[in-house]
């Protein structure tokens, strides 16, 4: 029966406990679900072509088995049979491949296969999902058939383009903007998507919490009918065209700009992204309501929700197969890259600990003990059986993420450094955020001696033109200027040598990426 | 306005009121019922009042008019408390609010500040009543607006949190639309019809409805056939009343007819109208009531027929029909748990080729144990426990369009499951399904637990602990039936009996020994199948029965048995070990036998002659060895069954003085063991009575007893013996008679023991006599002596062949020999009756 069906025909109290149960689960029926499920795809996945061959002749039968035996993993890994779309090798047939870029621009596509088993696992989340951002209390449900979705996500076949689909499976929902294919552009969509909004009203917003504050911030200039100079006409209908009238003379009484709220009433706000969590303030104020963070992505498909309370994120149990890798455990692994960290399960977190996440797909799907790259804290982890609670903390040290837009890895920088031929000789990076919360990425360079001499080596110019070959050679990076009119790129120069005279008398050779604070405090006093 | 309409209508609205508040006075009185119960006397009194105000009743029409209209102007507050009550609102302060409001209208109404009571008028269509209706009117009816509104907005509020498919919400929806329509239209200028009263007997009966489907009440508690006579008789009352005179003129004018014959006319048609009103409701009673009495009597014949069956497949089978004859699953699938797995054990349909296995741990079984025993499959899915369902299991639900389960529990523990898919037409399994199935499933729990532990008790009685075959105690009654059921056809018995078992016990130990039992048991249950019975018949012996087979059917069996016997220790470390064999023995009747015991007999011999035959081999009885075969065995019952009746009260010191020859000779013991056994079937061959053949075989144990006086050196000297020694040996007879003598009731045996050393023809010791003076025991003991001496080895001489003492017993017969006896005994050499005997007794 579909969503839409039940909510017709069901009580609120069955659809909630069918939806929104997990939440209520104590960790011993969690670990239940979560054991049982990874049972049957130990079973399936090791019989599939794929687990034969990561395998190497291991006959492995049970989780412990599993996790001794079979060691983490990466999209290196599954690179040969995925890329190649080896269907006869998979676990399940997939229905849907998704992709996105790997490692900026030096790997091709990763793809990811989504079976028909995963995908309704998917929706089913989705829809427990809808429920939760809606509902002011337990057990109200608050969901429409009709209810208007304005929607900042990427289209297929990026991940996020799965949600309208799937939620299509499950409810008419009008998404703001339809499938209107001559819309090509992203930044056209979220302008269409908008008008529409301005039009029909707007009950949901769902976006990257980068793309949710660019139409934020633009709020203004597109409901002034700024930047409207293409595509469809939309009516304005009678109420919002009301609530308008009103906004601008509050706005003007108040001395401030229209905001969001002042004409939308939103029943749920659902943000994505590395940076959320950053954004969450303005948003919340901007839009009248908080915002809810889920995680999801391409390998995992969406794992975890928020719930009412906003106290953290609960992970779905019945998505993937959790593991973690504490945080001194990963240190470890990156300092050392051959020693293997160890995991521990849901039922073992601690609160305040933060953990590199490992994910088994379940329900046939690919992926087993997958490094994702993404850290978490748990922020709540309660002694009398309640489920633990997660926030997203950040990417692996080795990453710099800038608004989920962006991977960067210290390959990718090298590279680009080498490319655009600047003559910097040492360089560290980390990701910072600047007095508006906003992310960038901050390079601190030196400057060879010769090219000192001989090249143009301008603070704005170096920024410009390392800026010019990270959006050459990552087109994800080109995106946060285009789309969201970003330029998450600083540069500070350092004096030619200090890292290396700081490493040969401090002994603290810094790390290329994610240094930490104390350390460049350290250093810049060095610098002097 | 006319009199007659408002008449009618309000007689059967009535009517219907009172029936149903009748069938409700012994319906529990929740607080819903209450309320109804509440409403429908507000109903009787709006309309019982209306009509006795219509027909001026004392004590008069004003007084039936304040009756009526005071009823009347309480049903909205009386549906709003109903509304709650229904849909489990609380709606306090409304309640307040609204029945404060109409207490107050009530007052004023009493007052007569609304509406005045009507005045008759008399006009050529009969009385009219007629109201002044004032402003004032609208008071009260804005006051019910209000309370109409609030009943909208409980119920909408309770449609979203119930869902539109909540029992019996659909038809309170629809009871109130109605009710409120009804009233409407009664608003309309020029109406003369009291659609307000017909609107109410149908809100009543869509109100009842949504009672009965939210299980409120029993409908056949509450209605008897009594009470449909009753409303059907009443109901054509008020139709005939009103109509039989306008009737009977009717057919005066019509058909130019007397008044009398047109009354009886009518008469006529007012029974048949009244007998049709019967019929109709009866069915109609039938078609919405008698399902419960179906139940409650496919329960009872299931409850009484699963209780007297101990056969588990029965109560299965009994189980699926009970629930297909009142639902209409297409497929009843029983599963039940064993050995950690709920496997497939019964279809409804014979033709379905699902063979499926869950496991132990399906969430099923938390789901029943947790919330009940009986769900459906929505419900299911709409829990947490699906959440961990693996695909495959949702697969093949999917597959087998599973829409309802029951959980067969044994007190806490979920021992199987009864799996129902769709019902036919797609229809949905309703509360009153489910009350059904729990129930059906209470009982079939219960009934398989039942049969369960009959059945294995039953299994373990006849199952051997071990090797998990059948064991010699069901093999007598297993045989015995299919012995019955094979009456006209063959039926073959194999015995496989393992060679020199107790020397590999021996060998490797007696682990090693029941290890080889478990292959063999295994190897032979494996190649019978279903098509033969596998039985542990003795220690080392199996036996199998094969229904059907022939002689050589059952040979080549058992050929494939004994060389997979034969294979059992070559595969792993026991390979170095001692290699097994078995001697099979196999009887087929109707060809060579014809009774169960001639059947095991003949068999047994089969395996008695497979083992002398040099064992590790088949053969197959047949009905020309019966005669000799029978007669070895007969002798070897014979002593074995009557042991201590042969020996007597000195068994014990028999057996003493035995070993102790055995202890000093060995070999004079197992001498005296060969001799007795040898005399006792030439004996039998001889056809002397079973007390003589167990005295020959006491005297062959006995004949030497008296060797244990003779001194070691001589009694085992490997020279010859010279003259003196030989006559030390010779005392041993008179030594041996000696003894016996002293053994209590043993003399009988001495002239056997003291003749077995005289000759036919009168020159053997002591006593020189010869021919048929010689006692027949004693004649026999000398065969047997002679041949048991020449067939073994001696200190002075190995064992001579048995051809060589064959030619010996020859030679001597007629001067050391009985001539006959030696004759019957070298033929029951030949006949392979007088075996040798190697010393393993």
């Amino acid at each position: 029966m579909r969503f839409q069906q039940q909510l017709k025909e069901d009580p609120s109290k069955s659809i909630w406990q069918e939806y929104c149960g997990f939440m209520d689960l104590d960790i011993d029926e969690y670990m239940n679900i979560q054991n049982r499920l990874m049972d049957e795809q130990i079973r399936v996945w090791s019989e599939s072509g794929l687990g034969k061959s990561l395998l190497k002749g291991k006959t492995l039968n049970s989780i412990d088995d599993f996790r001794d035996q079979f060691p983490l993993t990466t999209y290196d890994d599954y690179a040969d049979i995925l890329l190649a779309k080896r269907r006869d090798m998979l676990p399940g047939e997939p229905i849907i491949w998704i992709q996105t870029t790997w490692e900026g621009g030096i790997k091709p596509v990763k793809v990811a296969p989504y079976t028909r088993s995963m995908l309704d696992t998917y929706r089913h989340n989705l829809s427990a999902l809808t429920i939760l951002i809606s509902a002011k209390e337990k057990g109200q449900i608050n969901v429409k058939k009709g209810d208007r979705v304005l929607y900042g996500g990427a289209p297929l076949p990026y991940m996020s383009g799965l949600i309208p689909s799937l939620l299509d499976e499950a409810i008419d929902f009008e998404w703001l903007p339809d499938n209107d294919a001559s819309i090509s552009s992203f930044s056209e969509r979220i302008k269409q998507g908008f008008k529409m909004g301005m039009s029909k009203g707007i009950d949901y917003f769902f976006a990257n919490a980068a793309v949710a504050n660019y139409i934020t911030e633009s709020f203004g200039k597109m409901a002034g009918g700024g930047g409207s100079s293409s595509g469809k006409k939309f009516p304005i209908s009678p109420l919002i065209l009301s609530r308008f009238i009103k906004a601008k003379y509050t706005a003007k009484k108040e001395e401030r700009e229209i905001l969001p709220r002042d004409i939308f009433r939103l029943k749920g706000f659902v943000c994505t992204g590395t940076d959320a969590e950053h954004y969450r303030k303005r948003l919340s104020d901007a839009w009248g309501i908080e915002p809810i963070e889920i995680a999801a992505g391409t390998e995992s498909t969406c794992i975890g929700t928020e719930s009412l309370m906003r106290r953290g994120m609960v992970l779905f149990p019945d998505a993937c197969f959790y593991e973690f890798i504490p945080q001194h455990e990963y240190m470890r692994n990156l300092k050392d890259p051959s020693y293997i960290p160890k995991t521990v399960l849901m039922n073992e977190v601690t609160e305040g600990a933060n953990y590199e996440i490992v994910l088994s797909v379940l329900h046939g799907g690919a992926f087993m003990r997958y490094r994702i790259g993404d850290v978490y804290t748990c922020v709540s982890s309660s002694p009398t059986g309640e489920l633990p609670r997660f926030a997203f903390y950040d990417r692996v040290p080795s990453i710099i993420d800038i608004a989920s837009f962006t991977r960067i890895s210290e390959k990718e920088i090298e590279e680009t450094i080498r490319l655009s031929k600047l003559g910097i000789e040492d360089w560290i990076v980390r990701k910072e955020y600047d007095r508006n919360d906003n992310p960038y990425m901050h390079l601190y360079i030196e400057i060879s001696k010769d090219s000192q001499v001989s090249d143009v080596t301008g603070k704005t110019l170096l920024t410009e033109h390392l800026a010019a070959y990270f959006k050459a050679f990552d087109s994800d990076y080109a995106d946060l200027k285009k789309l969201l009119n970003m330029e998450p790129l600083k540069i500070t120069i350092l004096k030619s040598g200090t890292m290396k005279a700081y490493c040969r008398d401090t002994g603290r050779c810094l790390a290329k990426l994610n240094v930490h604070a104390t350390d460049l405090s350290a250093l810049m006093r060095y610098q002097g | 306005m006319n009199n007659v309409p408002f008449l009618y209508v309000n007689l059967i609205a009535m009517c219907g009121y009172a029936i149903i508040f009748i069938s409700f006075i012994a319906a529990k009185k929740t607080s819903v019922v209450k309320t109804f119960v509440a409403l429908l006397v507000s109903f009787i009194l709006w309309t019982g009042g209306s009509i006795l105000m219509r027909l001026q009743v004392a004590p008069g029409l004003t007084f039936w008019y304040y009756v009526s209209i005071l009823a009347l102007f309480c049903i909205a507050d009386l549906t709003y408390i109903f509304v709650c009550s229904f849909t489990k609102t609380k709606g306090v302060f409304l309640k307040i609010v609204w029945s404060a409001g109409t207490f107050i209208i009530l007052i004023l109404t009493g007052l007569g500040l609304f509406l005045k009571p009507p005045a008759p008028v008399q006009t050529d269509a009969g009385t009219v009543f007629m109201y002044d209706v004032g402003w004032t009117i609208a008071i009260p009816y804005a006051f019910f607006a209000c309370i109409v509104a609030s009943i909208v907005v409980v119920i909408r509020r309770s449609v979203r949190k119930t869902g539109t498919k909540s029992p019996g919400m659909n038809a309170m929806i629809a009871g109130c639309i109605i009710i409120a329509f009804g009233n409407m239209l009664q608003l309309i200028p020029g109406n003369i019809f009291p659609w307000d009263t017909l609107s109410g007997i149908i809100a009543a009966a869509f109100l009842v409805y949504s009672l009965y489907k939210k299980r409120m009440f029993r409908l056949t508690l509450l209605v008897s056939r009594g009470v449909v006579v009753f409303a059907s008789v009443f109901i054509c009352l008020v139709i005939v009343i009103n109509y039989v005179e306008s009737m009977i003129n009717g057919l005066h004018d019509l058909m130019h007819i007397s008044h009398e014959a047109a009354t009886s006319i009518v008469v006529v048609i007012a029974v048949g109208i009244v007998w049709l009103c019967y019929m109709l409701l009866s069915m109609l009673m039938d078609a919405l009531f008698t399902r419960q009495e179906q139940q409650e009597r496919l329960i009872k014949i299931f409850s009484e027929s699963a209780t007297q069956t101990l056969d588990s497949h029965n109560i299965m089978k009994l189980m699926a029909d009970t629930i297909q004859t009142e639902i209409t699953a297409e497929e009843v699938y029983i599963c039940m748990l064993e050995e950690g797995e709920f496997k497939f054990k019964y279809v409804s349909s014979p033709l379905s080729d699902h063979q499926f296995v869950l496991r132990e741990d399906i969430p099923l079984v938390d789901y029943a144990k947790v919330v009940e025993p009986c769900f459906t499959m929505k419900d299911f899915r709409g829990s947490t426990h699906y959440l961990s369902m693996w695909d495959s299991e949702k697969l093949l639900f999917n597959q087998l369009s599973i829409s309802c389960i029951m959980a067969l529990a044994e007190q806490e523990a979920v021992v199987g499951f009864v799996l129902l898919s769709k019902k036919d037409k797609n229809n949905t399994y309703t509360s009153g399904d489910m009350n059904f199935l729990s129930t059906i499933s209470s009982i079939a729990a219960i009934a398989m637990k039942n049969a369960s532990l009959f059945e294995q008790v039953a299994r373990e009685a006849r199952t051997d602990a071990m090797t998990g075959v059948y064991n010699y105690r069901y093999f007598t009654k297993a045989i015995a039936e299919e012995f019955d059921k094979k009456e006209n056809e063959c039926l073959a018995l194999l015995f496989v009996d393992i060679d020199d078992f107790k020397l590999y016990n021996q060998l490797y130990g007696a682990n090693e020994g029941d290890e080889v039992l478990k292959k063999t048991a295994s190897i032979i249950e494996i190649a019978a199948g279903e098509n033969g019975q596998v039985f542990r018949y003795s220690g080392k012996v199996f036996a199998v029965i094969l229904p059907g087979y022939d002689a050589r059917r059952a040979k080549t069996f058992a050929e494939n048995i004994r060389e997979e016997i034969a294979a059992i220790n070559d595969s792993d470390f026991r390979s170095s070990y001692k290699k097994i064999t078995a001697s099979c023995g196999i009887c087929v009747t109707p060809y060579a036998a014809s009774s169960v015991g001639e059947l095991v007999d003949n068999t047994d011999l089969a395996v008695y002659k497979a083992k002398n035959n040099g064992k590790d081999q088949v053969l197959v009885f047949t009905g020309n060895d019966t005669a000799t075969f029978n007669l070895r065995k007969r002798v070897e019952k014979i002593i074995e069954t009557n042991k201590d009746s042969v020996l007597g009260d000195s068994s014990q010191a028999i057996f003493a003085l035995i070993a102790a020859i055995d202890a000093k000779d060995h070999y004079t013991a197992q001498h005296s063991k060969n001799v007795a056994k040898y005399a006792a079937i030439l004996s039998a061959a001889n056809n002397m009575s079973e007390d003589q053949i167990r005295m020959v075989y006491a005297a062959g144990l006995l004949h030497d007893i008296g060797k244990i006086s003779i001194p070691e050196n001589i009694l085992k000297k490997e020279e010859n013996l010279n003259d003196e020694e030989y006559e030390i040996i010779k005392g041993h007879v008179n030594s041996s008679i000696d003894m016996i003598r002293h053994l209590p009731s043993m003399d009988y045996l001495i002239p056997a023991a003291v003749g077995h050393h005289e000759r036919w023809d009168g020159k053997g010791y002591p006593r020189g006599t010869a021919g048929e003076d010689i006692p027949v025991a004693a004649r026999c003991l000398a065969i047997a002596d002679s041949f048991d001496a020449m067939t073994t080895d001696r200190p002075y001489r190995k064992e001579l062949s048995i051809d060589y003492a064959r030619e010996q017993i020859e030679a001597g017969a007629g001067t050391q020999f009985d001539p006959e006896l030696a004759e019957l005994f070298i033929q029951l050499i030949n006949d392979m009756e007088i075996v040798l005997n190697k010393g393993n007794d």
